[in-house]
C-alpha cells in the first residue's frame, strides 16, 4: 500500500478517535427527573420561564445572581439559581437554555442561554390610531 | 375616523416592485439562458461554427443578467432609501431615523437581501471571468451561470406548480400581511408611517463591511471549483491550476479578512468579550476557509511537482460544498437553538437542499466518473519532500474542520433522525445538544490543531521539493528555534503559564509541555524561520514572498489568539453579594460589579467612575471614568472615558447592550453595561457601607471623598481608644471629621460622627491590631439612585490578531500577483 493511503488512514483513524471520544458529552436536553441531574452531574436543560413565582433580581445585593423558577419540558418546576447578571427584558424570555447541576432540588445554573424572543416576534403593524 | 392633518400622506407605489420584480425574472431566465448557450458552446467546442453562436449566446444572456441584477440592487437601494415603507422588505428592515450609514446594513439583514448580495458578487466575478478565462471561459461559466440560476431562484417568490418558490423583497405589504385589518382602508399608509427599524445589534460599522466581504469569499470559492468541474468535463486535468490559482488565493485572502471582521464585530458590538466564541454561524464560515487553505497548498504542490492532483479534487469542491452546507445551516434556521445570529426559520429549507443537492450530485458524478483518468504519479513523495509535508499539512487542516463542522452540524443531524423517524417509524434519539462546555470543547481539540500546523508553516518552506538535504534543513532552523525557545520561557514567565500541563486525549491523561506554552513557542518559531527565510534566502524580495510573509502574518495571529484570550483579565471582579456555599465557587464569576453614580471604585489598576447617562435618540450612553493613580505620588497617570450604551430596538422594544473599548497598542480596556435600574424605582435612597483602611487611605462617597490622614491614640483616668482624623473633600473645599472608637471603663463607645459635606456619617467600628487596619462603616443619606451593573476586561496583546491577520492577507495578495504574473508569462 501507499504510503499516502496510509497516512490518510491514521488521520481517518485519529479524526473518528477524537470525534468519538468526544460524543459522551453530546447528551440530551435534560428534565428535572433526569437521572444525571439527580447524580449531581452537570447537564443542559430546556424549559420556559414560570410565571407562578417572580424573578428575583436585587443587584444591589448581588449584580452577579437572580432566581427564578423553571418549567421543564415536562412541566415540572424548579427553583434556579442562576450565577449571571439578570438579561435585560429576561421576563420576555419564551424558551431557556441552562447548564449547570442540582443541589437540595435547587438547580443552580453557570450558564444560561435564553432563546431571543425579538426573532420571533410577531409580525404586527403598530397602529397610531384606528 | 379621525382626521389627518398633521400625517404625511404616504402613496403607494406598485411601480418600484413591478420594476423590481421585472428584473428578478430577467436575471432568473437570462441566467438559465446563459448556462444553456454556454453548456451548449463548451460541448461543441470542436465545430467552431456552432460553439461560436452558443458562446455569443451565453455570453450575452449572462451580460444581461449581470445588468438586470444591478437593476434588482439600484431598485432595492431606492426603496429603503427613499422609505418606500408600503414594501414589506423596506418595512421590515429599515426605519425613519435610521442613520444613512447604516442603509447597506437594511441590504443583509434579511434572506433576500444577502442572496442578492451573494449573487451579485459571483455576477461580478462572472463578468471578470468572461474577459479574462480564455479557453476555459465556455465550461467555466456553464458552471457560474447554472449557480446564478439558483441564487436568483431564491428571489422569484412566485408560484409554480402551486409551491411558493423563494421570496422576493419586492413583495407590498399588503400581500404580505393579508391578515391584517389596516388593509381594510384604502388609505393604510396613513397608518404606517415608519418601518420596524434594523436589528439593533446591526448597528455598527463592522456590519456594514463585514457581510459584503465575507460573501465576496463565498463567491470567490465557487470559482476554483467551478474551474475544477470544468477540467473534469473537458479533461483537462491538469492545466487549470495554474489559471484557477490566483482565485483560491483571492478566496482564502477576502474570507480569512471577512472571518476576523466578523470577529471585530463580534468583539466590539455583541457582548460575549472576545472575539470568537465557536458559535454556529461563525464556525460555518470558518470551514470553508480551512479547506480551501488546505486545497491551495495542495494545488501549488500539483503545480510544482505533479503530485496531489487527485487531492485538488477532493479539496476545491469540498471547499465549495462547505460553503452551501454553511449557508444551509445558517439559513434554514436550524442552528435557531443554538446560535445568536442565524436566521429564523424561513421556509427555503427544500429550496436549499435542491440547491446543495444539485451541486454536490454534479461534482460527485464528475469526480466519480472521471478518477481513474485522472493523472497520477506513480513515485511516491520522498518523507524528506516539502511536498509530503505539505499534503499532510492539508490533512491537518480538513481534519481541523471536518471536527468542528461535525459538531456544529447536531441540530441538523436532529432533524435528519426526526426525519428518518417520520418516514419510516423509527424512534431513533433527536434531541441531542451540543457538548456543555463549548469554547472548552471546541478549544480543546483545536489547540492541537495549531500545535501540529504551527509546526508545520514554521518548517514547510525549508524543505526542498523532491527531497531535502537533512544537514542543510536542521541547521537552518537551529536559530530561530533556539531564539523562540528564550521568548517562550521570558514571556511565559510574564504571562504566568505554566511550561508543564497535562495533556488530555481521548480520556487519557499524561504530562506534557503545556499545550499554551507550545503554541506560545511554536508561534515564535513560525515567525522567526519565515522571517529568516525570507531575508537570508530570498534575499528580502517581496513579490516572491508570499508564502513567508502569510506564514508570519498565521504566527503573529496565532500568538494574538493565545496571548489574548487565555491572558484576558476580568478586572470588574465583585467580591460581595450572596453567599451560596463553596460547591460553586468556580461556577460562580462574579464579573459584574455594581457602580454607583459618582462613586469611584477600584477595578485593577483603574479608579472607575460612574458619572450619569445622556439620551441619544434611542440609544442611552453611560458615561464611565477609567483613570490610572499612581500609588507613590497619588497623581492621575492616564484617564479616559467610555461610553456603553443601550439600545431600544424598535422591533421588540428591548434593551440591548453596546459595549465601548479603549484602545491601547498593548491591551484593551473592555467595558459592557448589563443592567440599569428600572425607572419607576424609588429616587432617593440611603446607602451603608464597611470599610477596611490603612492610614492614608481613601473612602470614595457620592458627594466627597474621605481621606484617612491620622490616627490619634486616646489615653485618659478612664478612656482608652484612638480617634480617626479624615480630610473630607469634595474638590473644592475641605473638612476634617474625627469619629472615635473608645472603651470607657467597661463599655465600648463608637458613635457615628456626622459627615460634613456629604449627607449622613462615619463610624469608627473597630481597630485590626495585627494588620494595621481599621474599620469604618459610612451612612450617605438621601443619594440618588442611580447606578449601572457593568463588567470590565482587559485583553492584553489583542492588536496581534488584527495584525497577524492583515499580514496573513497581505501575503496572500502577494502569492496572487506572483501566480497571476507566472500564468500570464506561460501564456505569452
Amino acid at each position: 500500500m501507499k504510503r499516502t493511503y496510509i497516512v490518510v488512514l491514521f488521520f481517518l483513524a485519529i479524526c473518528i478517535g477524537v470525534v468519538a471520544s468526544q460524543l459522551g458529552n453530546v447528551s440530551s436536553y435534560a428534565h428535572f427527573q433526569d437521572k444525571n441531574l439527580l447524580e449531581g452531574k452537570e447537564v443542559r436543560l430546556k424549559g420556559t420561564l414560570a410565571t407562578t413565582a417572580p424573578v428575583i433580581y436585587d443587584p444591589e445585593v448581588d449584580p452577579n445572581s437572580f432566581t427564578f423558577h423553571l418549567l421543564d419540558m415536562h412541566g415540572e418546576e424548579r427553583k434556579v439559581v442562576c450565577f449571571d447578571e439578570k438579561p435585560i427584558d429576561f421576563e420576555r424570555s419564551d424558551e431557556i437554555v441552562l447548564t449547570g447541576s442540582m443541589k437540595d432540588s435547587v438547580f443552580y445554573a453557570k450558564d444560561l442561554l435564553v432563546k431571543c424572543p425579538s426573532k420571533y416576534v410577531e409580525e404586527e403593524i403598530e397602529k397610531k390610531e384606528l | 375616523m379621525h382626521e389627518h392633518d398633521d400625517v404625511v400622506l404616504q402613496a403607494i407605489n406598485p411601480a418600484f416592485g413591478q420594476l423590481g420584480h421585472f428584473f428578478v425574472i430577467i436575471a432568473f431566465v437570462a441566467a438559465v439562458v446563459a448556462t444553456i448557450g454556454y453548456f451548449f458552446a463548451a460541448k461543441n467546442e470542436r465545430d467552431p461554427a456552432a460553439s461560436g453562436a452558443w458562446h455569443k449566446l451565453g455570453r450575452g444572456a449572462f451580460y444581461t443578467h449581470a445588468a438586470a441584477i444591478v437593476g434588482i440592487v439600484i431598485t432595492l437601494f431606492f426603496m429603503i432609501f427613499n422609505h418606500h415603507f408600503e414594501y414589506q422588505y423596506v418595512w421590515q428592515h429599515s426605519s425613519m431615523d435610521l442613520p444613512v450609514k447604516y442603509i447597506l446594513s437594511c441590504f443583509w439583514e434579511g434572506q433576500e437581501g444577502s442572496f442578492l448580495l451573494w449573487s451579485f458578487w459571483i455576477m461580478v466575478l462572472g463578468v471578470f471571468l468572461t474577459f479574462k478565462a480564455k479557453s476555459w471561459e465556455k465550461p467555466v461559466m456553464t458552471f457560474i451561470a447554472l449557480q446564478q440560476v439558483f441564487l436568483v431562484s431564491f428571489l422569484l417568490g412566485v408560484y409554480i406548480l402551486g409551491r411558493k418558490v423563494g421570496s422576493t423583497p419586492f413583495l407590498l405589504l399588503e400581500d404580505a400581511l393579508t391578515q391584517d385589518p389596516v388593509f381594510l382602508f384604502n388609505d393604510y399608509m396613513q397608518f404606517i408611517q415608519d418601518g420596524t427599524g434594523l436589528n439593533a445589534l446591526l448597528q455598527n460599522y463592522w456590519m456594514v463591511i463585514h457581510p459584503p466581504v465575507l460573501f465576496l469569499g463565498f463567491a470567490s470559492i465557487t470559482i476554483p471549483f467551478t474551474y475544477a468541474m470544468a477540467a473534469l468535463w473537458t479533461r483537462k486535468y491538469e492545466s487549470w491550476i495554474s489559471p484557477a490559482l490566483p482565485y483560491a488565493l483571492f478566496a482564502a485572502m477576502v474570507l480569512g479578512t471577512g472571518i476576523l471582521m466578523g470577529g471585530a464585530w463580534a468583539y466590539e458590538a455583541l457582548s460575549f468579550g472576545g472575539f470568537w466564541a465557536w458559535d454556529p454561524v461563525e464556525n460555518a464560515s470558518l470551514i470553508p476557509w480551512l479547506v480551501m487553505v488546505a486545497a491551495l497548498h495542495t494545488m501549488v504542490v500539483s503545480k510544482a511537482t505533479g503530485h496531489s492532483l487527485r487531492t485538488n479534487f477532493v479539496l476545491v469542491p469540498l471547499a465549495f460544498f462547505f460553503v452551501l452546507y454553511a449557508s444551509f445551516l445558517t439559513r434554514s434556521g436550524i442552528l435557531g437553538d443554538t446560535s445568536v445570529h442565524s436566521f429564523v426559520v424561513s421556509g427555503l429549507e427544500n429550496h436549499l437542499l435542491l440547491f446543495l443537492g444539485v451541486f454536490t450530485a454534479i461534482g460527485l458524478v464528475l469526480i466519480i466518473r472521471n478518477w481513474k483518468s485522472i493523472p497520477n504519479v506513480k513515485k511516491e513523495e520522498a518523507t524528506s519532500s516539502r511536498e509530503f509535508w505539505m499534503f499532510i499539512g492539508s490533512l491537518v487542516l480538513v481534519f481541523s474542520a471536518l471536527h468542528v463542522i461535525f459538531f456544529t452540524s447536531i441540530p441538523a443531524f436532529n432533524e435528519l433522525f426526526k426525519g428518518l423517524n417520520r418516514l419510516l417509524g423509527t424512534s431513533i434519539k433527536s434531541d441531542f445538544t451540543a457538548p456543555v462546555d463549548a469554547v472548552g470543547y471546541y478549544t480543546g481539540v483545536q489547540i492541537w490543531v495549531g500545535v501540529l500546523i504551527a509546526g508545520l508553516t514554521a518548517i514547510g518552506q525549508f524543505l526542498r521539493y523532491k527531497k531535502s538535504d537533512a544537514k542543510k534543513f536542521w541547521s537552518a532552523l537551529l536559530y530561530p528555534f533556539l531564539l523562540a525557545v528564550a521568548l517562550t520561557a521570558w514571556s511565559a514567565g510574564k504571562l504566568g503559564y505554566p511550561l508543564i500541563g497535562s495533556a488530555n486525549m481521548m480520556g487519557l491523561s499524561f504530562p506534557f509541555l503545556h499545550p499554551n506554552a507550545l503554541l506560545l513557542l511554536l508561534g515564535y518559531f513560525t515567525v522567526f524561520t519565515n522571517a529568516q527565510y525570507w531575508i537570508l534566502i530570498l534575499k528580502g524580495k517581496v513579490k516572491l514572498a508570499g508564502g513567508s510573509i502569510a506564514h508570519i502574518g498565521f504566527g503573529i495571529l496565532l500568538l494574538g489568539i493565545l496571548i489574548s484570550n487565555a491572558n484576558q483579565m476580568v478586572i470588574s471582579k465583585n467580591t460581595t453579594g450572596i453567599n451560596y456555599g463553596d460547591d460553586f465557587d468556580q461556577d460562580f464569576k462574579r464579573d459584574n460589579i455594581l457602580l454607583y453614580k459618582n462613586a469611584p471604585m477600584v477595578m485593577g489598576d483603574y479608579l472607575v467612575t460612574y458619572l450619569g447617562d445622556s439620551i441619544d435618540n434611542r440609544k442611552t450612553f453611560f458615561k464611565v471614568q477609567y483613570e490610572k493613580v499612581d500609588n507613590t505620588t497619588g497623581e492621575i497617570t492616564q484617564s479616559f472615558t467610555l461610553y456603553p450604551y443601550l439600545l431600544l430596538d424598535k422591533k421588540s422594544q428591548q434593551l440591548t447592550p453596546n459595549p465601548d473599548t479603549k484602545h491601547y497598542i498593548t491591551h484593551d480596556v473592555f467595558t459592557h453595561v448589563s443592567s440599569i435600574p428600572k425607572k419607576d424605582a424609588p429616587q432617593q435612597d440611603e446607602r451603608t457601607n464597611q470599610h477596611t483602611l490603612a492610614i492614608g487611605d481613601s473612602i470614595w462617597l457620592s458627594k466627597s471623598t474621605l481621606i484617612l490622614n491620622d490616627i490619634r491614640r486616646i489615653v485618659s483616668n478612664d478612656t482608652i481608644g484612638a480617634m480617626a482624623v479624615f480630610i473630607e473633600t469634595d474638590g473644592s473645599k475641605s473638612e476634617v471629621v474625627q469619629p472615635r472608637f473608645e472603651v470607657v471603663g467597661n463599655e465600648l463607645r463608637s458613635v457615628e460622627v456626622p459627615l460634613q459635606i456629604g449627607e449622613g456619617g462615619v463610624t469608627f467600628t473597630t481597630i485590626l491590631t495585627e494588620e494595621d487596619k481599621f474599620v469604618f462603616s459610612t451612612r450617605e443619606a438621601n443619594i440618588e439612585s442611580d447606578w449601572i451593573i457593568m463588567k470590565a476586561i482587559v485583553f492584553p496583546m489583542i492588536n496581534l490578531v488584527w495584525l497577524g491577520t492583515i499580514i496573513l492577507a497581505i501575503g496572500f495578495a502577494i502569492s496572487m500577483r506572483k501566480r497571476i504574473l507566472e500564468t500570464r508569462r506561460k501564456a505569452a
